[in-house]
């Protein structure tokens, strides 16, 4: 029940600001996907820059556990074997 | 004053406040933002009224518990938040058809929400295919 409590607060305060930033609009919305409106652009990186900030200090002290999902964890490992071998490729003489 | 209010808050602002929420909700309760396996819960819930034990038979159902969660309450709250917002700065207003989308598509409202309709099914398919 705690659990449910803690949701609906988060989300309240989370929906307030995609509110008053107006991100939740409809012009906004369509506008970032033509390209035309910049505000949720603006707004998703701060909130992932300042989030990754604060998650990986939690992290570090030992407060936090990521949630990675398995298919990232995948992807991320092929990228980087395939990254790897246009390196190796690269560095042939 | 009515117009600056209009104009709402700088997205950086809210942006990086949004990130202390999450940060915070992270903290102290663990849970990063999500919002679409709830749209799977809520699917399970209803099915789960007309078909309950073809739900508790199926592999997708056992994994994801059509239960109200946290984040089942996150998105409520995101509702219930943005009509905060809204109307406390006396910008809510009902509406059926965007501006955007009357100046191009005209004033049907039945291809609007058909459209829409489709479009939910598309963004709601990907997600889920996406894992998130």
């Amino acid at each position: 029940m705690k659990e449910q409590l803690y949701g609906l607060i988060t989300g309240i305060l989370f929906g307030f600001l995609l509110q008053r930033a107006q991100v939740v609009r409809y012009d906004k919305q369509l506008g970032a996907l033509r390209l035309c409106d910049m505000t949720i652009v603006k707004f998703m990186p701060s909130t992932i820059l300042v989030g990754m900030l604060g998650v990986y200090l939690l992290l570090d002290l030992g407060l936090a556990k990521l949630s990675i999902k398995a298919t990232v964890r995948k992807n991320m490992g092929s990228g980087l074997n395939i990254q790897q071998g246009r390196f190796s490729l690269q560095s042939q003489p | 004053m009515k117009t600056i209010l209009d104009k709402g808050w700088s997205p950086y602002l809210a942006g990086a406040l949004s990130g202390i929420i999450l940060i915070l909700s992270v903290w102290f309760t663990g849970k990063y933002f999500g919002a679409s396996t709830t749209f799977v819960r809520s699917a399970g819930l209803i099915e789960k009224m007309l078909n309950a034990p073809r739900i508790s038979k199926m592999d997708y159902f056992v994994k994801k518990v059509p239960k109200i969660d946290w984040q089942w309450m996150f998105v409520v709250g995101i509702l219930i938040g943005a009509v905060l917002a809204s109307a406390s700065s006396r910008i809510f207003r009902w509406k059926a058809l965007p501006d955007m989308w009357e100046a191009r598509f005209g004033h049907s409202r039945v291809k609007r929400g058909m459209v829409a309709f489709i479009g939910g099914v598309v963004a709601i398919f990907g997600a889920r295919l996406a894992g998130g």
